[in-house]
């Protein structure tokens, strides 16, 4: 458990009202990074972890029907598909660094569960991977023939190879968006009536109803360490609302608070992490839900960017989130990371050595603490770097060789070669 | 092989050999059990094979979202009756239950077109779920301008999401189907209209205003229909300006080939990805413009888009049969006693057997086996012994 966390509990326990403490500041201010695309618009964000690796989806190529998930780490890759299967989205990733999303084919009933890891492509089975956590469970959905003819959704689960059902709250169908490393699933189920859709929370395969914000109907789109859930309700005014629900382990919902929106009568909340900070999209525009405020990310931005940010889906416990917006006219993939833009003037040096495979490279500075750096060697697999009180932060690279260019993803300039021999 | 290959290779052997017509007997699975099988069926479609819709709204606008769908209730006898009254049919999608978050649509509407709706509500008031219509006169059962995106709730690219419809009496449940809602927004602009700097709808209003004088750059979010007269909405435009369909074709008709694709339509229509045409036609390699015409047909000024559309009798000639009724298209015509054609056949662009495996859902629920929904006792509860009449009326 981090800082930040204990923060936020502690101050649960207190009977502070914890919703209404998170850390990252109101007034924080982002720089932006396009993460491009595979070849073409559009592309969007899925997923963040903890150091800044980012997946998520992309057209190909124009021409061709081609749509892949991509992880990206300081430059974008794509992850192809499994063989046989023309799409793929990476929904999620884990601290190991496996990504898990669908293999599919549009008109398919079921896509091919997918899971990649160290470069090799792994199905998992006919359901639709949403979610991983550390342990690498997954939570998805699947369709299955009711026996008559007709096709329900499944909220699953997949472990060690073993795919479980999960109940529903009296309806047909549910599906699973979210698992926290306690495994804690949550997501929807249909009510009995099948007319409404309530936020779902499965712990030990027993279903428990989140309920909503006074009106019929709720989702839960994801889930903390420390059972904090948000998602989307129908509120008793008609309006559709982001949502920070508080629950304990027997599944009671201790906690309800409405975020409000940014206009236009509808907001949702995609993510949140370890601080409480929620993400999602009002109105046209993505949002920071902190402190008790809900924010347009598009004022956190460098107003002469060009990016328009619509969504934001994902956030780390660093405060970096990902989403997609518009830039030149084209839907992308975006991260945001705390702090205003970097004054490149101010790294005085970047050195890089390589001793027995392991690459440390250290950046000394006269930036500000807290100043967050990506780094990355030989254009990809991205670390970032926390500068700290001497203006000094430094990054490491286990099982390196041979010839390696370091760079500094927000000073291109900077930039050092260095031999892993 | 590409997968859609195999797939076409697939439904043309199962055509094939079966005939394609109503003397066949292709393989059958899982058949429902006739005893089995309830005092009511209802057999839904949607009405064109594919909704088409803008991906943004703040800028320029061919199509909102809006897909309609049409439902016939059977009550099984010897000879059965179309039922339009004494029901509720309610509709949902379990998969896709909202769209506010998915398309700016909602936040342009009353500029685009007048009107503040709530979210998740489309033109004609009718949401992601509710009830639909009866058109005792057409024998149907209706919903229109549900707002549907094609991205179902988990962010999945869906553009064959499956409704939910269930029929109810007093109540209860006497009847429900799945069909396929199709939707897209693959309208690929960019293949051409791509400026550094710009986004595409820019590119477009620019080149307008270089082309015609307008200043639609500094009007935006610009309707198309405002101008341009296009009966997919309703929409009258200016009278003096050709109607949207055929000045789109008619000033790109020549213009394709830089496309580079295959089939010109899909720099357009939905889509390279999409394949809105993937039905038993499409698996016979009948192409848009087998159908349809080029280009310059479908520019021609006497032609009236979407009301004036290819029909089946063009191709198909039966003695003894007819296909749409008289001035009709195929999506509002009935035969065989008012059954809609729809309802056996399938939606346009997706008559079964499908490509799609989803597209075949229904008529392997309803007989066991994709295509053509001819299995007598779907809603007859004894096998007829007179020939089958194809026609409306006898």
């Amino acid at each position: 458990m981090n800082t930040r966390e204990k923060k936020w509990i502690s101050a649960a326990v207190a009977g502070v009202s914890a919703m209404m403490t998170a850390s990252t500041p109101a007034d924080v201010l982002y720089r932006i990074t396009d993460l491009g695309t595979l070849g073409t618009s559009p592309s969007r964000a899925w997923g963040i972890d903890e150091v800044g690796r980012i997946v998520g989806e992309s057209s190909v190529r124009l021409d061709e029907e081609h749509l892949h998930g991509f992880l990206w780490n300081g430059a974008i890759v794509d992850l192809g598909a499994q063989p046989g299967w023309p799409h793929s989205i990476a929904f999620a990733l884990n601290k190991a660094g496996q990504v898990v999303g669908p293999s599919f084919r549009l008109g398919d009933m079921n896509d091919a569960a997918t899971r990649w890891a160290e470069g090799v492509i792994e199905p998992l089975g006919a359901f639709t991977p949403r979610a991983l956590n550390s342990d690498c469970v997954v939570a998805g959905v699947r369709y299955v023939d009711d026996g008559a003819g007709l096709w329900m959704e499944q909220a699953v689960r997949w472990e060690n190879g073993a795919l479980t059902p999960l109940p529903t709250l009296g309806g047909q169908n549910a599906w699973a968006a979210a698992i926290n490393d306690a495994g804690w699933v949550v997501g929807a189920s249909q009510m009995p009536d099948e007319a409404t859709v309530r936020a779902a929370l499965w712990l030990d395969n027993a279903v428990f109803d989140l309920g909503t914000l006074g009106g019929d109907s709720s989702q839960a789109l994801a889930v903390n360490a420390s059972g904090y859930v948000v998602g989307w309700s129908d509120a008793a005014d008609g309006t559709q609302h982001a949502f920070l629900f508080e629950v304990d382990s027997g599944g009671n919902v201790t906690a309800r608070r409405d975020l409000g929106e940014l206009g236009g009568g509808t907001s949702y909340a995609f993510s949140l992490n370890a601080s409480g900070d929620v993400v999602g999209s009002s109105d046209d525009a993505a949002f920071l839900w902190t402190m008790g405020e809900m924010i347009d990310l598009n004022t956190r931005i460098d107003p002469l960017s060009g990016w328009t940010l619509k969504d934001a889906v994902a956030i780390n416990d660093a405060g970096q989130i990902a989403g997609r917006g518009t830039v030149e006219g084209e839907f992308h993939a975006y991260l945001l990371t705390p702090g205003d833009s970097v004054d490149c003037t101010r790294i005085r040096k970047l050195t890089a050595r390589c001793v027995d495979g392991k690459l440390t490279a250290k950046v000394v500075s006269s930036l500000p603490e807290g100043t967050v750096l990506t780094l990355t060697r030989n254009g990809g697999d991205a670390k970032t770097l926390t500068i700290n009180a001497r203006g000094r932060g430094k990054v490491k690279w286990t099982k390196q060789s041979g010839s390696q260019m370091v760079r500094v993803v927000e000073c291109p300039e900077t930039a050092t070669p260095v031999s892993c021999l | 092989m590409k997968p859609n290959r195999i797939l076409r290779k697939a439904v043309l052997a199962w055509v094939a050999g079966t005939g394609g017509g109503w003397a066949f007997a292709p393989p059958v699975v899982n058949v429902p059990d006739p005893l089995s099988r309830g005092e009511y069926e209802i057999i839904a479609q949607n009405d064109l094979g594919m909704h088409c819709m803008n991906e943004d709204f703040s800028e320029l606008v061919i199509l909102p979202p809006y897909n309609t769908v049409r439902a016939q209730v059977i009550q099984r006898r010897r000879e059965p009756d179309i039922v339009t009254d004494g029901l509720t049919l309610r509709y949902g999608f379990p998969s896709n239950t909202r769209s506010a978050d998915k398309t700016n649509f909602w936040k342009y509407c009353p500029q685009i077109f007048g009107v503040t709706l709530p979210p998740n509500v489309g033109l004609t008031g009718h949401g992601m779920t509710g009830t639909l219509d009866a058109l005792p006169r057409e024998g149907v059962w209706e919903v229109s301008g549900i707002p549907i995106t094609p991205f179902d709730d988990r962010g999945r690219l869906q553009p064959y999401p499956l409704i939910t419809i269930i029929a109810l009496k007093d109540g209860a449940e006497i009847a429900r189907t799945q069909t396929v809602v199709p939707v897209s927004q693959e309208i690929t602009c960019n293949l051409c209209h791509v400026t550094p700097g710009v986004s595409t709808a820019t590119d477009i209003l620019r080149d307008h205003d270089r082309l015609h004088g307008t200043t639609l750059e500094q009007s935006k979010p610009v309707l198309c229909a405002a101008c341009h007269a296009d009966p997919a909405l309703g929409a009258e435009g200016n009278p003096e300006l050709p109607m949207l369909s055929h000045a789109m074709h008619g000033a790109h008709a020549a213009r394709m080939d830089q496309s580079g694709l295959d089939n010109v339509c899909y720099a357009c229509h939905p889509g390279i990805r999409t394949q809105c045409q993937r039905d038993v036609h499409m698996a016979g390699e009948v192409e848009c413009i087998d159908c349809h015409g080029d280009m310059a047909e479908v520019a021609r000024p006497s032609r009236m888009p979407w009301l004036q559309e290819p029909s089946c009798g063009s191709c198909h000639a039966r003695t003894g049969f007819e296909f749409e009724e008289p001035g009709k298209l195929f999506r509002h015509s009935r035969g065989h006693g008012g059954v809609a054609c729809l309802t056996c056949h399938g939606s346009p662009h997706a008559i079964t057997p499908t490509l799609t495996a989803v597209d075949n859902a229904q008529s392997m629920r309803v007989q066991g086996r994709p295509g053509t929904i001819n299995d007598c006792l779907v809603c007859h509860t004894r096998q007829p012994e007179d020939n089958f009449r194809h026609r409306l009326f006898n």
